[in-house]
């Protein structure tokens, strides 16, 4: 990506809400960590039987879809 | 005063509501054999009626009566406490605490601390957890009652009575398992309910830009409709909030709290008990809406009538849900709000019921009394359930003249242990490294920093008082460092004492699939 998108996405993230900047971003933070973490959880902790479910009955796809839903709002309530 | 009047429809659902939770209960006291059955509903129980149960535990008269008035209040900063509170903790719960208290077996927090530290650590938190939670059912029963009559204008020994009796008959017939189910049916009712309150209330204003621009008009909401407020705000800055909140006192409430864990154990498998806490983050993403929206609603009706809440006298808090309530809702609708709001208060005072129960039965009581037969525990802990709703009442009409102040030091008195208590859990399942000399100075060194940081605005004046937020911060730091420090001057336990325990020496065999 271009310097410029990077500026144009940078300005776009601050615009979002009108909350503090750093705090915004401390809070969005903890939650991509948190995301990044279920990501590449290791199975095991996922299901102990090391069974594969669909995804409907996956508990890591749940818990990422409340992460998610989590940093967008914080990203626009903020 | 601003009380509704319910009309023979809808006292006619209150009672069907009623008479089906009570009848539900005890139809679910069927096949308690055994102190297991009883105590962990013999780990049947489904996810999805954990998970469930899980919300609804966390929600008393206080936090319904009590987010109303402060969204009014503060706005959108309170949902924190079930995003970044509640998500956040219950999804690290989730995959890594609970699977170390589910292979345990253990019954309790104050066992797994027990045998990962010694019988001390145990008997101390044990106690701390009995006195809170008997203290807890008394706030729980004189919040119900400041609801009802703001609500009603019930009576104070009518709204004690009705709760008590109900939650007496079917908890201490049925244990955790009625508990549970009754659970379900109360979030489905307090969600239909809230829901209602929040769907008439967006229509009377005008959706969510009206929302904005009536609260918006007013020269005191200039964060109402944030979720992070600047660093220097008196009561949420956020780094507070993100830290104290986010980092102790949720994952301590979600972690350690024995209401909230004895739930996840009574699940039917270690894949169940993780499925519940993730269904409870779901559901957890549309409680704080459901709670706090009414507030801001209440705001953009009843601001001309209720005023700038720096200037509330007592009381003028508890009139926020009650204006709504009655200004909103329909002849039907009403009786079904109230039900709602009586599920709310049912589930939470049979989860403290329940779980006090089982704590003191399981960490004090079998400890001096070993050796008695399952079905001495079992009866044991029934007689508990009735002692501690008798205790509750009694306390309960003590505490009612200067409820505000005994709430408030019973929320401190927790604050003090829940850092510390966080800490002994964090290092016990996360390093192998962990002594029980350690936990012992780190107790002490994390309660005693919560006291110093409290006793600030006794001392240096009202001006220097420490948000409760970072006392469970530093608290909890405190903890953290007086332990690590001991445990690393002190011998280390044997890999094998430890298996099961600590996260990172791996278990052989899993005894729970």
């Amino acid at each position: 990506m271009s310097t410029e998108l990077w500026m144009i996405a940078a300005g776009a993230a601050v615009r979002i809400g009108t909350g503090p900047f750093w705090g915004k971003a401390a809070f969005v933070a903890v939650f991509a960590a948190l995301l990044v973490w279920l990501l590449f959880l290791p199975a095991r902790l996922i299901d102990s039987q090391g069974v594969r479910r669909p995804w409907w009955r996956n508990v890591r796809f749940w818990a990422i879809l409340v992460t998610i839903t989590q940093i967008g709002v914080y990203l626009v309530l903020g | 005063m601003d009380t509704a009047r319910l009309q023979p429809f809808d006292i006619a659902i209150v009672a069907a509501y009623l008479l089906g939770v009570t009848a539900l209960g005890l139809w679910l006291t069927r096949g308690i054999k055994t102190s297991r059955d009883y105590f962990l509903a013999g780990k049947s129980l489904p996810w999805w009626a954990v998970g469930m149960s899980l919300v609804v535990s966390d929600i008393g008269a206080k936090d319904m009566i009590g987010l109303a008035a402060d969204g009014y209040r503060y706005g959108l900063v309170m949902m924190n406490f079930d995003f970044i509170g509640c998500a956040f903790p219950v999804l690290a719960a989730a995959f890594l605490f609970m699977p170390f208290l589910w292979i345990a077996g253990v019954y309790t927090v104050p066992e797994y601390l027990g045998r990962r530290y010694n019988s001390t650590v145990r008997t101390f938190f044990a106690l701390i957890w009995s006195f809170f939670m008997m203290g807890t059912v008394g706030t729980i029963l004189v919040s119900a009652a400041v609801m009802f009559e703001a609500l009603l204008g019930w009576s104070f020994w009518w709204s004690v009575g009705v709760t008590a009796v109900l939650v007496g008959v079917y908890t201490t017939a049925g244990g955790l398992k009625a508990v549970v189910v009754t659970d379900v049916l109360s979030c489905v009712v307090l969600i239909a309910g809230a829901a209602l309150i929040c769907i008439l209330g967006f229509d009377r204003v005008g959706g969510w830009e009206g929302l904005q621009a009536t609260i918006g008009q007013l020269d005191w909401t200039e964060h109402h409709f944030h979720l992070v407020l600047p660093a220097d705000h008196p009561a949420f800055p956020w780094p507070a909030v993100l830290l104290g909140l986010g980092f102790v006192l949720g994952p301590s409430y979600w972690i350690g709290n024995q209401a909230i864990v004895q739930r996840t154990l009574g699940a039917g498998s270690q894949n169940q008990a993780r499925a519940s806490y993730v269904f409870c983050a779901v559901l957890k993403l549309v409680f704080p809406v459901l709670l706090v929206l009414p507030g801001l609603i209440g705001l953009a009706l009843f601001s001309d009538r209720l005023g700038n809440p720096s200037q509330w006298s007592e009381g003028v808090a508890n009139r926020v849900l009650p204006l709504l309530v009655v200004n909103l809702l329909p002849t039907g609708i009403l009786g079904l709000v109230v039900g709602a709001f009586l599920a709310g208060v049912l589930a939470n005072l049979d989860s403290y019921i329940n779980s006090a129960s089982t704590l003191v039965v399981t960490d004090l009581y079998r400890p001096l009394a070993p050796n008695r037969t399952d079905a001495h525990y079992l009866r044991v802990g029934q007689a508990l359930v009735v002692v501690f709703l008798l205790m509750g009442v009694v306390f309960a009409r003590m505490i009612q003249p200067v409820f505000g102040s005994v709430f408030e030091a019973f929320q401190t008195f927790m604050t003090f242990f829940q850092g510390p208590l966080l800490a002994l859990l964090l290092l016990g399942m996360l390093t192998r490294r962990a002594t029980s000399t350690g936990a012992l100075i780190g107790m002490i060194l994390g309660v005693g920093t919560a006291v110093v940081l409290h006793s600030a605005r006794f001392v240096l004046g009202p001006q220097h008082a420490v948000s409760y937020l970072w006392v469970a911060w530093w608290s909890f730091f405190a903890a953290i460092v007086g332990t690590v420090v001991v445990s690393l001057v002190t011998r280390p336990y044997d890999e094998d004492r430890l298996r099961g325990l600590v996260c990172w020496i791996p278990i052989h065999e899993e005894s729970q699939g």
